[in-house]
């Protein structure tokens, strides 16, 4: 199996298989350019959400092979999951998906955001957004 | 990575469009455009998404969304243009106005926007304006609200269906501009006026819909405040197209003066001067006087007392013999006087503000209600104020007048001068008159002053010096508070609007020295010129294809003269000269008490009415305030 080495913004290094990492546009396109002998730079994803962005790969890589078990609740219950983290977090798992241009990655992470505004009144979803801006400071 | 603001606005524009189009609640994407810096800053210049390809392809449904977001989002709205719009657009610009709200709604293609939702998406909205070119669907359901206005543009057939049953459901107050739409029928089948109520406001229609919509009215029952009629053509033929009106026209003429009269008390009517009837080469249209004879009649239950004084009008001779009722045969009177003609103007200029308080005291007059009533009236009269006083002052001017004057005067109109002066200067205060009539020494004190006493108050006229070429048109409500220089060029508003942030070209009427007209001709006054000064320091209102066509009557242009020239110093030494004599005369014929010739007249209304009440200070007859015969006698030396 062939690898593929991701370097992060913090100058961490992924190695993943070359499969997952086709599944990022991005990705692939630079694989097209440079080859695989050097490593991808992506000074955009700092590594704890490229981490997770290749964890998300992974689950559901694994959960489209042809015997896999996972059922739908499962996947669902795996996105619930994935995305339960803080806002900040959230939106850089947007940018970063968006940035490695990952579909189903970015159509989650935007659900989320898009679940977290609906229903709420505007000086609520104001409140979230200030707080989740200070927490990062 | 730290964010540099909250964590939501590091996000693209297309990410945020993502996210949002997930939304499906308008009111999620308020809450986002509030907390969202990129969020709102996209919605600002909403004219970005008019460029093609700013937005990728596919993009089109989110650019709807987010122009719904925008207009949603300025809820304090008070104008909005649009050039294109989506329904969908429209539902939330209607939606979110809680207040009066008169957004402008310029369609390119012709969209029909469907208003049945309101009654139902729009609990809170109980005021719209909407002037739109576009078809309203579902237009009755707009009846419900409190106040609405109407800008139709549009004529088609089903706008003018949407109309009929709109004012026929409408509970609310109204204001309907429709000046295109034709053959609008404000009578049902049964011949029931639509109009019912109170809830008219304003009504502009065309003349041909007068017939339709008031052919079988019950003029008792009306009781609009306002009537504004757009284009009477009926009542302003030319006198050669007199004759070539049909039966059915002479019907419709009827028809259209009765209810006219019998709208009175209430009705503060305005009959708007057509194009082709203007101050040009023609005296008002012979019918056009008529009918405005007739008004005149019936609001002063008198009658004309002057036939032969018609002849001073040409194109009038006949109107007796064409209106009998409306003159007393009597021949054994001679000439009319000055102070007959002035006397005759009175209840025409007494709609002028600030001049009627005296005129309307509790038995003092047996005028009908307020038809009079300045503060109701605003600038109704004002254009027949102007015919009226343009064939007053198109009289033939006195053989007497010296070549000195002459010459004098054709120095001061050719070319166009500024023919400004200063207002703290000795000027003319208004037209004598007295070359045109021999004055006896009784109708020496209706001189022109009394007339502007009455019109514009004793301060106005003594010092500010208003002549007569503006007192067909400028209201006090006009006037410049300070202006330094007054230039003699009165300029219809109608034909003077501001559009776009600039002047359009217009036409413009020169006055004389004197200010009277100058000549029968049309000048034009280039965009470039300097706008006239409001009294209300702000523009005018924005301009409509109709308010080239019925706005007020007559104005002056106000702008700040160029240094002073050789035309100025002539007019200014010449009006000095006239202010001076005028005002020695006003000065001698002071100290006597009025009295007027009221044979012929009513007693009460001779009393009333006369200018030289209006000199008099409130306190009753006899008083002469002070400040005038003070500024008389200042100015007799």
């Amino acid at each position: 199996m062939v690898k593929v080495t991701l370097k992060s913004a913090e100058g961490d290094v992924f190695e993943v298989d070359e499969e997952l990492a086709l599944e990022s546009l991005m990705v692939k396109n630079m694989i097209e350019d440079v080859g695989l002998d050097s490593a991808i730079s992506l000074p955009n994803v700092s590594s704890t959400i490229l981490a997770k962005v290749i964890e998300y790969i992974k689950f559901h890589m694994d959960a489209q092979k042809d015997g896999s078990k996972k059922t739908s609740e499962e996947i669902k219950a795996f996105d619930d999951d994935f995305v339960n983290v803080g806002i900040p977090t959230l939106f850089e798992m947007v940018l970063a998906s968006n940035y490695l241009n990952v579909k189903s990655l970015l159509s989650l992470t935007c659900n989320t955001v898009a679940n977290m505004i609906k229903t709420k009144p505007p000086a609520e979803v104001k409140e979230m957004f200030t707080s989740a801006k200070q927490a990062k400071a | 990575m730290a964010p540099s603001s909250n964590a939501i606005e590091r996000l693209p524009l297309e990410l945020l469009v993502w996210i949002f189009n997930k939304l499906q609640d308008m009111y999620s994407l308020i809450a986002i455009r509030r907390v969202c810096k990129l969020w709102r800053e996209a919605f600002r210049d909403i004219s970005r998404f008019e460029e093609p390809g700013y937005l990728p392809y596919g993009f089109h449904p989110y650019r709807r969304r987010m122009l719904c977001c925008f207009l949603e989002s300025f809820r304090s709205l008070e104008e909005l243009l649009l050039h294109r719009f989506h329904p969908a657009v429209w539902e939330a610009l209607v939606r979110n106005s809680n207040h009066l709200f008169t957004p402008r709604l310029l369609c390119v293609q012709e969209v029909e926007l469907d208003l049945s939702f309101l009654s139902l998406a729009s609990p809170h909205l109980e005021e719209l304006s909407i002037s739109s070119t576009v078809q309203f669907k579902s237009l009755p359901r707009l009846a419900r609200l409190k106040r609405c206005i109407l800008d139709f543009r549009g004529k088609s057939e089903s706008a003018k269906r949407e109309l009929e049953e709109f004012l026929e459901f409408c509970e609310g107050i109204f204001t309907v501009n429709a000046p295109k739409l034709k053959g609008v029928a404000l009578t049902n089948t049964r011949g029931r006026l639509l109009l019912q109520g109170n809830n008219l406001e304003r009504l502009l229609l065309g003349f041909s819909y007068i017939d339709k919509a008031f052919r079988s009215n019950k003029h008792t029952k009306l009781n609009l405040e306002k009537l504004q009629v757009l284009e009477v053509r009926l009542l302003s033929s030319k006198f050669d197209e007199l004759y070539e009106l049909d039966e059915e026209e002479e019907d419709a003429v009827e028809e259209v003066t009765k209810v006219l009269l019998a709208a009175a008390p209430n009705v503060d009517f305005r009959l708007t001067i057509p194009e082709n009837d203007t101050y040009d080469d023609s005296p008002p249209s012979p019918l056009l006087f008529t009918r405005i004879v007739q008004l005149f009649v019936q609001r002063n239950k008198r009658r004309f007392p002057w036939p032969r004084m018609l002849n001073y009008f040409p194109g009038y001779e006949d109107l007796p013999t064409r209106v009998p009722d409306l003159f007393e045969e009597d021949e054994t009177k001679g000439l009319p006087e000055q102070k007959d003609l002035l006397q005759l103007a009175q209840p025409l200029l007494d709609v002028q503000p600030g001049s009627c308080s005296e005129k309307f005291r509790k038995g003092s007059m047996e005028l009908s209600g307020n038809a009079f009533d300045p503060a109701r009236t605003e600038v109704g009269y004002r254009p027949i104020v102007g015919h009226f006083l343009a064939a007053f002052t198109s009289l033939p001017q006195s053989a007497s007048k010296s070549a000195t004057t002459i010459q004098l005067h054709r120095k001061l109109l050719h070319p166009r001068p500024s023919l400004a002066f200063q207002l703290d200067q000795p000027a003319p205060a208004g037209r004598d008159l007295s070359e045109f009539f021999p004055l006896d020494e009784q109708a020496k004190s209706f001189t022109n002053e009394a007339v502007l006493l009455r019109m514009y108050g004793r301060d106005r006229a003594i010092n500010q010096h208003i002549t007569l070429g503006v007192l067909g048109g400028r209201g006090t409500d006009e006037w410049p508070e300070m202006p330094s220089r007054c230039s003699t060029t009165a300029v219809p508003p109608r034909c003077a609007t501001y559009e776009q942030g600039g002047w359009t070209r217009s036409r413009a009427l020169p006055l004389d020295s004197n200010g009277g007209l100058r000549e029968r001709s049309i000048q034009w006054v280039s965009s470039g010129s300097p706008p006239r000064i409001r009294s209300r320091d702000q523009a005018p209102q924005r301009s409509s294809p109709t308010s080239n066509r019925s706005v007020s009557g007559w104005s002056c242009e106000a702008k700040v003269a160029e240094p002073a020239s050789l035309g100025e110093s002539i007019s200014k030494r010449a009006m000095e000269r006239s202010s001076l004599l005028s005002r020695r005369e006003f000065a001698q014929e002071q100290p006597r008490p009025p009295c007027i010739s009221t044979r012929n007249l009513s007693k009460r209304w001779s009393i009333a009415t006369s200018p030289v009440h209006a000199m008099q200070s409130p306190r009753g007859r006899g008083h002469i305030s002070a400040p005038i015969l003070h500024d008389a006698a200042v100015s007799t030396g």
